[in-house]
């Protein structure tokens, strides 16, 4: 797979007559330049946000750029101001039982459409992508009539339970990762007279293992940063709100500006992912870039 | 299948027979989530939603009622917020993708140069993509607000200061810049692509006398082609049911729910009416449901016809190197 | 990625301990009597049955109020609780009502809604989203022409339904600047539209790059409460003639107002007063300072403003330092019989159909409506007019010069809230949108204009 390439190096010189250094030597000075602006413009924003989640509420609406005094107090209450606690344990329930429902039900999906061989599969395969195309408008208005009739409106349930049943980019993820499995090692098991479900669990799961990381890891931050569900089936109970509606929410409604409030929250709203990413940098930057290979 | 058909004695062709029943009741048993999900949350809404589009229907209060074609009359007609919300989106679809297309390559193609520092700046361009959407819309609702950093920026260098939120005008630029901040994935496939390009290949046009330009065009261009063409198509399904940053932001810049203020959706102006958020409010704040339902097949409509055209010009622009798998 | 996986794992099992409390399990962790600046509150103490046995129930109410209204209103809650020990209240604040028609249709509707205006009551009483409230006021043998004045009755009712009642009522008329007015040598506040323009004139500073300085007044339709004044009441706009149909084009007041208004700005402001009054309300900090100490008028760049009576809490609570007065807002030249009129209509109070609670709901409802005390009480705290002749009535209440102004508004016989319909606001934001693009200079033709709003808005029924 590509994404082994990308830390390889691909620039290679020959012979290098002195000439020629300099011109690297330039080249190399210009491509840093360009680089640490770039690196700028994309970190500064954070730069700001995180000193205004400093500023007294007074300062915050200047124009001042550094905090004075540094104001701590805020990261305490943002507490007092909204039930963040609350919030933060409803995304947590959110993501982890959809991400585990993701996983536990597609490995399966993906292992009848890449590993087992069937007439009709790449029809069943097309047929996944094609629900990834479909605009989520086209299904929310039974969808939310369904729930309506359970009674799941204004709890969690409408986001978590269809996770258990699949999701399409995770299925299109992993069969792309199964499909790479020497057959060989799938053939060998079935002659030692492995069923279906025991291939799937000691040799593909096993192997896949970096793609079913990456998969759980796409769906977590994809639940963490859910916004428009969780908005149409919590927005009328404010104690299952995730942070994404109950930061909205303080926003949208909150009579006034409170810059600095705001932003703290927003810190601590994103630093738990930012963790994440920096932890499992690797298996995200693959993962990625699996979903850029064709298929 | 790539079995070779051979002459078998009627015994064996059974037991190949029940051999198939059975794998197929395995992939079924294997599929079985997938296949429940897929009539639950796909078949049944969609068509659903299509019969509820020629219905007025007010939710629970009462029941789908046939109309025709009326709801799709009221909209080409009489709903000029439909054309509006249309606009907005088409011009953010229009300019937000080449955007993100041109920033994505410009900066994996920076990322292929230093031969130091390469993971800090790749972590640099990339952690704001882990900015969860709204964060991510909260912190440019005051980086770009009147008194804001960026406006600071501005007045120093004495560049116009725009009003970004508060001004129809900008107020789709400003998103865009929103959405450019988080070019980071798109970089990350780019990046992959770049590199895959054989380093043979260059050398050959090294060989040739190739100015870097030329080799970009002639090498680079081609050979990414097909990620081009998976973040277009990308690009523009989502780019149709673009929602979070412009609900975010027009709510937040526009005021929240004083007495007598109405809904800020589309703040300022409508200028930030976007089709998903039109067909959200008729359908889930005044539960227009029938309207809604209306709105979406025409969403669908859309996105399918521009994914077809994308797809239909791609055998022009898009180079497959080994072939279509 | 072995310690990933792990973690996954502990985070699974950190949800599975958490998740008991997850799945809409209403009710539970709900901490007693705290009337907090968070979404949850509960007026307690002992709660124990009614006299005649009644069960102990928990009200859940929501309303539209946030920060210090949000907690004020509280202690009337904790009255009332005092009252009926055996109804408690959990109350749930920044709810709109686009929230309690979602809520509705979800079957998830609380026992009672508190909204900010009118403007959706034909709605909720016309669709049934509503309960019919004359069943209980027969029932209690309650006659409410007696207690309630007949311009809150109407905008509480539709088409004979009764589905809210009025509990406190805005009112709105002119704030300005008595230190401003009298560096200006102006001695008495503007009674017609074209002193306005005058005095605003004279009012107005502007910094020496052009920009504004101090606005003599906001005529922007989206600038604070400026909207008010596009809703009729002091030019004689009727929104719907007797038909039923749409108003804007064949009553002529409405394109009369709108050439007022781009008169007004090229006068005050110059040709270019659009983009000035724009950045001057940017710079002021958009629509949301209105809720905070950055609101113009209290700042001091606003001169005069159009603002409701609320606005006098406002300003003592944010101990702006503002030297000010009160009075009703200027009326179109030709309409002298409209001064000291004005718009009104203020909270109407409902309980949804699918309430689980109604009757508890409707005793609560009584009391915030009804009770005199309450009203007064509510009225105190939160500088609103109170909507009962008892109550009116009330010498403290009418004590304070500044508030006293909007008292008379609201009890003179021209002020009332625009006509109400079953499409809810939906008029209001199509009007609303429409002023915005004249204002922008969007509107090439204004009766052309106005004529395709009316269709746009007689069209709107057929909407579903």
């Amino acid at each position: 797979m590509s994404g082994a390439t990308v830390s390889a190096p691909i620039v290679r010189t020959r012979r290098r007559s002195a000439e020629a250094r300099r011109k690297d030597l330039l080249s190399s000075v210009a491509t840093h330049s360009v680089a640490i602006g770039l690196s700028a413009m994309f970190l500064l924003p954070l730069v700001f946000v995180v000193l205004t989640s400093l500023m007294t509420q007074h300062q915050s609406l200047t124009s001042d750029l550094i905090p004075h005094p540094i104001q701590w107090s805020n990261y305490r209450d943002i507490f007092n101001e909204q039930p963040m606690l609350l919030y933060g344990k409803n995304t947590v329930i959110y993501s982890v039982l959809a991400t585990v429902g993701v996983v536990l039900s597609s490995v399966p999906v993906a292992y009848a459409l890449g590993v087992i061989e069937w007439r009709g599969q790449r029809a069943a395969f097309l047929l996944v992508i094609a629900t990834m195309m479909l605009p989520t408008q086209v299904t929310v208005v039974p969808l939310y009539l369904i729930f309506v009739k359970l009674h799941w409106i204004d709890s969690l349930k409408p986001l978590i339970i269809p996770a258990f049943f699949g999701d399409a980019f995770s299925i299109f993820l992993l069969r792309q990762f199964f499909r790479t499995i020497p057959g060989e090692l799938v053939d060998a098991a079935r002659v030692d007279g492995a069923n279906e479900l025991q291939i799937m669990w000691h040799v593909v799961v096993k192997t896949a293992k970096p793609a079913i990381v990456a998969v759980a890891l796409f769906q977590f931050l994809y639940c963490w940063n859910d916004f428009f569900l969780p908005l149409l089936y919590t927005v009328n109970n404010p104690r299952i709100w995730t942070l994404s509606v109950g930061l909205q929410q303080f926003t949208g409604a909150h009579r006034g500006v409170l810059w600095n409030l705001q932003m703290a929250a927003s810190v601590l709203f994103m630093l738990p992912v930012i963790i994440l990413f920096l932890l499992a940098q690797k298996a995200f930057i693959e993962g990625i870039t699996l979903t850029g290979v064709k298929g | 299948m790539g079995t070779v058909n051979l002459e078998l004695s009627p015994a064996r062709r059974k037991a190949r027979r029940r051999r198939a029943r059975r794998r197929y009741l395995t992939v079924l048993l294997f599929m079985s989530p997938w296949i429940i999900g897929f009539l639950w949350l796909y078949v049944y809404p969609m068509f659903a939603s299509l019969y509820f589009s020629f219905t007025k229907y007010d939710g629970l209060l009462g029941s789908p009622r046939w109309t025709g074609l009326t709801n799709y009359r009221f909209m080409f007609t009489h709903d000029p917020l439909f054309w509006q919300s249309l606009r907005n989106t088409i011009w953010i679809v229009i300019v937000g993708v080449p955007l993100t297309i041109l920033l994505g390559v410009g900066t994996a193609y920076v990322l292929t140069k230093p031969r130091r520092g390469r993971s800090f700046y790749r972590l640099a361009f990339f952690v704001p993509t882990m900015v969860p959407a709204v964060a991510a819309s909260i912190a440019f609702l005051f980086l770009l607000n009147p008194s804001g950093p960026i406006d600071t920026a501005l007045r120093f260098f004495h560049i116009p200061r725009p009003l970004w939120f508060q001004d129809p005008q900008w107020s789709k630029p400003g998103l865009v810049l929103l959405g450019l901040w988080g070019v980071g994935s798109t970089m990350i496939i780019f990046l992959a692509a770049l590199l895959n390009v054989p380093s043979h290949l260059y050398e050959a046009a090294d060989i040739e006398g190739a100015n870097a330009w030329q080799k970009f065009r002639h090498i680079t261009l081609p050979m990414i082609s097909p990620v081009i063409f998976f973040s277009a198509v990308i690009g523009v399904i989502y780019g149709f049911q673009y929602f979070t940053e412009a609900y975010v932001i027009a709510q937040g810049a526009g005021g929240g729910t004083g007495p007598g203020s109405g809904s800020s959706l589309g703040y300022p102006l409508g200028s930030t009416l976007f089709y998903t958020i039109w067909l959200y409010q008729q359908g889930f704040e005044s539960f227009h449901l029938g309207y809604a339902s209306a709105m979406a097949w025409v969403l669908f409509v859309i996105v399918m016809a521009c994914t077809l055209v994308l797809i239909k010009s791609s055998n022009r622009w898009v180079y497959y190197q080994g072939g279509f798998r | 990625m072995k310690r990933w996986s792990a973690m996954l794992v502990s985070l699974g099992l950190l949800a599975a301990a958490c998740s008991s409390g997850g799945g809409g399990s209403a009710g539970s962790g709900v901490t007693p009597a705290q009337c907090t600046a968070g979404g949850l509150t509960v007026a307690s103490g002992s709660v124990s049955p009614g006299p005649s046995g009644e069960a102990p129930v928990t009200l859940n109410i929501w309303s539209f109020y946030t920060g210090r209204e949000f907690k004020q209103y509280c202690s009337v809650l904790q009255d009332f609780h005092a009252k009926y020990p055996w109804i408690s209240i959990q109350h749930t604040g920044a709810k709109t009502d686009q929230d309690i028609v979602r809520a509705v249709n979800s079957g998830t509707a609380p026992d009672m809604m508190i909204s900010a205006g009118p403007d959706n009551v034909a709605k909720f009483c016309s669709s049934g989203a509503y309960k019919d409230l004359n069943q209980y006021l027969k029932a209690d043998g309650i006659d409410l022409s007696t207690i309630v004045p007949e311009p809150a009755s109407r905008y509480t009712s539709y088409n004979g339904v009764q589905c809210t009642l009025p509990v406190l009522s805005d009112a709105y008329g002119l704030y300005y600047n008595t230190a401003m007015f009298k560096k200006a040598g102006i001695t008495e506040p503007p009674k017609t539209l074209s002193q306005l323009e005058t005095d605003a004139k004279k009012l107005t500073v502007f910094n020496p790059d052009g920009s504004i300085k101090v606005a003599g007044w906001m005529p922007l339709q989206g600038f604070y409460e400026s909207t008010a004044l596009y809703n009729g009441n002091w030019t004689g706009g009727k929104w719907y003639d007797d038909a039923g149909k749409s108003a804007f084009a064949s009553d002529p007041s409405w394109a009369a107002l709108l050439q007022w208004q781009k008169d007004f700005i090229t006068n005050v402001y110059g040709t270019d007063g659009y983009t000035k009054l724009e950045q001057f309300f940017a710079k002021l900090g958009g629509p949301n300072s209105e809720w905070s100490t950055a609101q113009g008028f209290e700042t001091g760049q606003l001169a005069m403003a159009l603002d409701g009576e609320w606005r006098n809490a406002f300003i003592s609570d944010d101990k702006a330092d503002i030297k000010y007065a009160t009075a009703p807002f200027p009326v179109a030249d030709g309409q002298p019989d409209l001064y000291g009129s004005g718009q009104i209509g203020g909270d109407v109070i409902g309980i949804p159909s699918n309430a689980k609670n109604a009757d508890a709901a409707w005793l609560l409802l009584k009391y915030l409506a009804l009770d005199t005390q309450a009203e007064v009480k509510l009225a105190t705290i939160l500088k609103n007019v109170p909507t009962t002749f008892e109550s009116l009535k009330d010498p403290t209440l009418n004590s304070d010069p500044h508030f006293k102004v909007f008292m008379q508004i609201f009890g003179n016989p021209h002020s009332s809230f625009k006509q109400i319909t079953p499409i809810g606001d939906t008029d209001s934001n199509l009007w609303g949108s429409f002023v915005g693009k004249w204002e922008a200079g969007q509107v090439p033709d204004l009766n052309a204009g106005l004529q395709g709003l009316a269709t746009q808005i007689d069209q709107q029924s057929q909407l579903g």
